[in-house]
């Protein structure tokens, strides 16, 4: 899906304008998409796109600690993967750092591969995250697109009981509960009957049947 | 208001109250004592006015030995009566007596006899009246009281019966119409006589049952039974001869009744002189236990205001030491004073409570002194690694860009049609983060050169024993000994405190790195010199016995990021040596003596300008 690579941003936070220089002009020099802020407060001004982005922040920041901001974005349920970067890094702040969820953790002067590979695997992750997410709003979205008769009819039919049992069990005919699971699964773009069953466990109807 | 006195000024007022309070039986003893000595002095002056009476007796009976000249009489009469002030009111019986006495020798020798009675009759009444008014008729003791009563009432009245009798003996003898009486006035006057003599001896008896130690009686028992004995003699042969019998020993009656005059005379004589001596005594025995009672009260008091000095000298004098003791331990701060004690009263509990409470002062003191030591040189070692810290961080930012720069110019060069402008660009910026870096280091020297307005005048003897308290538990667990030599004469620099006392500090604790990194048989030794440097200067001179240097590092480790520390950033003596210049001295170091290093550093004196 070349389209949603072209969408990725690399956003880097560093108070030196000479490292934000390099790393943007490191980035452009890979083909990255990169945007460069001195602070937090200036990049939480900007508005952040959809696309699988990631974050390289600097721990020695004016203001918000690097480590501090992470916290934050954590407590505001914001999903963006960080890749440290410091001038003089010590244990306790890299085992914190990676504790909350940091995808790498670098010494400056680092290795460019190193911070181009922690990119990679960060905009990976954060792509492979958004793909999930994106599938789990769709079926949501068909499931919804149902009437409740075709609901109660595909749930009850996702916990494995035959037409008949449904028909029984809604007191309606056998009949009409084929039609219901017929609209079901063309609703759901569920091909066969495994299909329609998997996309039940994954909204999770049993529990709420 | 009292409450508020001191305690000695209120052990002062008890005092003062106690002594009132005994002030007042004191001036009840005193005043009730001399009441009794004036009251006993008065029968004594009314006793020595009977003296002369006495005289007067002695001549108007003209006893042998009693006898004296009637001037003479006059004279002692007059004198008594001169002595009295006229507390007697005797001045007329007295004057009365006198011109009876100057009347016995004139007249006719028939009356001479009713002369003399009636100077007795004046005698006698001139004596009662001086025994009333002297007191000696009120006297309060038994045997005084009877020995006055024979003094001044039972002799003088026998001396008059007597004469009286013998007057009438006389006269009845002589004249014949009086004769045919005589037969029943002789009996009268002898039983008159008899009485009286009865009450002497019922007096003597009384006066010796009230004379407790006995002298009264061995004094006057012989005399007064002599008088007796003669009285007896004489009514004796009075009566004989008033029966016509004539005795038949043939003593004359004149005789006896002389020997009778005689014998009272003496007794009286021997009571009066008694009755002096009981007065003597009363006077004497009052004053000796007014004495007795004023001493024993004295020496109570005396114990008492004793006692209370004790109290005094048992709680103030301990309270002010404890006041004096809490005031230095707040002033001079010295925790290690206690107050001695011996006793184990609340004084004692006190003091041991108050010894107790600053062993746990001086305790938490302590505690709090070595935890601010320790946090002191926290802050100053941490002050240094922090601008290490921070130095490094401003230099890592243009390294750091230096290196993604230039692995950015490679990527472009790289690309299938190498990008050669944004290649350029790069490294160009390149060349302007090596620049920067560069100018960091600089300024980190000039850094120092720059901070000159924060400076004083020091005295770097304070500011090395400053640095070296700090570093004092150091060097105790690395097990070095200290040899600091600090010269007291030497001049004082113009510096910041905090960056002279970093310098030194810092010295010290690479002196110690470096010791402890020394091979373990060599002595663990630290030399801290200050001493005066020529021409006007200091010189600090920081020696360890640690492995030493090697000599193409000598100047290499002042460079800037130089070390040979397994942890050093390798910046603190680069620092040093900035701070020093900075302040116009020089720090170097040289090999020491036999092994390690000596680290030196001088400073100009301050000559008063600000520069």
């Amino acid at each position: 899906m070349p389209d949603r690579a072209e969408q990725s941003v690399v956003f880097v936070i560093d108070d030196d304008a000479s490292v934000r220089e390099s790393l943007l002009d490191l980035f452009a020099s890979v083909g990255l998409h990169a945007l460069a802020f001195a602070s937090p407060a200036e990049f939480l001004s900007h508005k952040v796109s959809d696309g699988p982005n990631c974050l390289v922040l600097d721990v020695r920041l004016p203001g918000l600690s690097g480590l501090d901001f992470q916290a934050e974005l954590a407590k505001a349920k914001v999903n963006l993967p960080v890749i440290f970067i410091t001038g003089h890094g010590d244990i306790p702040m890299t085992v914190r750092a990676m504790k909350a969820g940091a995808v790498e953790f670098l010494t400056k002067p680092f290795r460019d591969q190193d911070l181009l590979d922690a990119v990679q695997r960060a905009l990976e992750q954060q792509r492979a995250c958004q793909t999930q997410k994106k599938s789990e709003a769709d079926l949501e979205a068909r499931f919804q697109s149902l009437t409740q008769r075709e609901q109660e009819v595909m749930t009850l039919v996702a916990t494995g009981l035959m037409n008949k049992q449904v028909a029984g069990e809604l007191g309606v005919s056998e009949v009409t509960v084929k039609v219901h699971r017929g609209n079901a699964m063309r609703k759901m773009g569920a091909i066969t009957l495994a299909d329609l069953i998997r996309m039940s466990q994954a909204l999770g109807l049993s529990r709420r049947g | 208001m009292f409450k508020d006195m001191r305690t000695g000024t209120k052990l002062l007022v008890l005092c003062g109250t106690f002594i009132v309070a005994i002030l007042v039986p004191v001036y009840a003893l005193v005043a009730e004592k001399r009441l009794a000595v004036d009251f006993a002095r008065k029968e004594l002056s009314g006793s020595r006015y009977l003296t002369a009476v006495r005289a007067a007796y002695g001549k108007i009976l003209g006893a042998d030995g009693h006898s004296a000249s009637s001037s003479v009489v006059e004279q002692e009469l007059a004198a008594a009566e001169a002595l009295s002030a006229g507390k007697f009111q005797s001045a007329a019986l007295s004057q009365s007596l006198v011109s009876a006495v100057r009347d016995l020798g004139s007249g006719p020798t028939a009356s001479a006899g009713t002369r003399a009675v009636e100077a007795l009759t004046r005698a006698e009444a001139l004596a009662s009246r001086v025994g009333d008014d002297s007191n000696l008729a009120l006297d309060p003791d038994l045997d005084s009281y009877y020995v006055q009563n024979i003094v001044v009432q039972k002799v003088p009245t026998f001396l008059g019966q007597l004469a009286r009798l013998q007057d009438y003996v006389e006269n009845g003898i002589t004249s014949s119409a009086q004769a045919h009486s005589s037969s029943i006035q002789v009996p009268i006057f002898a039983g008159l006589l008899r009485s009286t003599s009865d009450e002497l001896k019922e007096n003597a008896e009384a006066a010796y049952r009230g004379n407790a130690d006995g002298r009264l009686k061995r004094a006057i028992e012989a005399p007064f039974g002599k008088l007796i004995s003669s009285l007896n003699a004489y009514l004796g042969a009075l009566t004989a001869k008033a029966a016509g019998v004539e005795a038949r020993d043939g003593v004359p009656i004149e005789r006896l009744h002389k020997a009778a005059v005689s014998d009272a005379l003496s007794a009286w004589a021997t009571a009066h002189a008694e009755l002096d001596r009981l007065l003597q005594q009363r006077i004497g025995d009052l004053n000796r236990k007014m004495l007795f009672g004023l001493v024993l009260i004295g020496l109570v008091a005396g114990l008492s205001i004793f006692i209370a000095l004790l109290t005094h000298h048992h709680i103030v004098r301990p309270l002010e030491r404890l006041e004096a003791v809490a005031l230095r331990v707040r002033e001079a701060k010295d925790y290690s004073l206690r107050m001695k004690y011996g006793s184990n009263d609340e004084i004692g509990r006190v003091t041991a409570a108050f010894n107790d409470m600053l062993a746990e002062l001086a305790t938490a003191r302590n505690r709090e002194m070595a935890q601010q030591a320790e946090l002191a040189r926290a802050t100053r070692l941490t002050t240094m690694s922090e601008m290490a810290a921070s130095i490094a961080h401003e230099v890592n930012q243009p390294l750091s860009a230096i290196v993604t720069n230039g692995n950015a110019g490679l990527r472009w060069l790289a690309h299938a049609t190498p990008d050669l402008n944004r290649a350029q660009a790069a490294l160009q910026r390149v060349v302007r983060e090596g620049q920067r870096a560069s100018e960091i280091v600089g300024s980190v020297r000039a850094m120092f050169k720059r901070d000159t307005q924060n400076r004083s005048r020091q005295n770097l003897n304070v500011i090395v024993e400053e640095s070296l308290r700090l570093v004092r538990e150091n060097l105790q667990s690395a097990n070095i000994t200290l040899e600091a030599t600090l010269d007291d004469d030497i001049p004082e620099v113009l510096g910041n405190r905090v960056q002279l006392q970093q310098v030194v500090l810092n010295l010290i604790t690479n002196a110690i790195d470096a010791i402890c990194a020394a091979p373990p048989d060599r002595p663990r030794q630290l030399k801290v010199k200050v001493l005066a440097h020529d021409p006007s200067g200091v010189l600090v001179a920081v020696e360890d016995s640690g492995p030493g240097i090697a000599p193409r590092d000598a100047e290499r480790v002042f460079e800037p990021f130089f070390t040979t520390k397994a942890g050093g950033m390798g910046l603190g003596l680069s620092i040093c040596r900035s701070i020093v210049e900075a302040h116009g001295g020089r720090l170097w170091a040289s090999p020491g003596v036999p092994h390690g290093t000596a680290f030196m550093f001088t400073l100009h004196a301050y000559d008063g300008s600000e520069t």
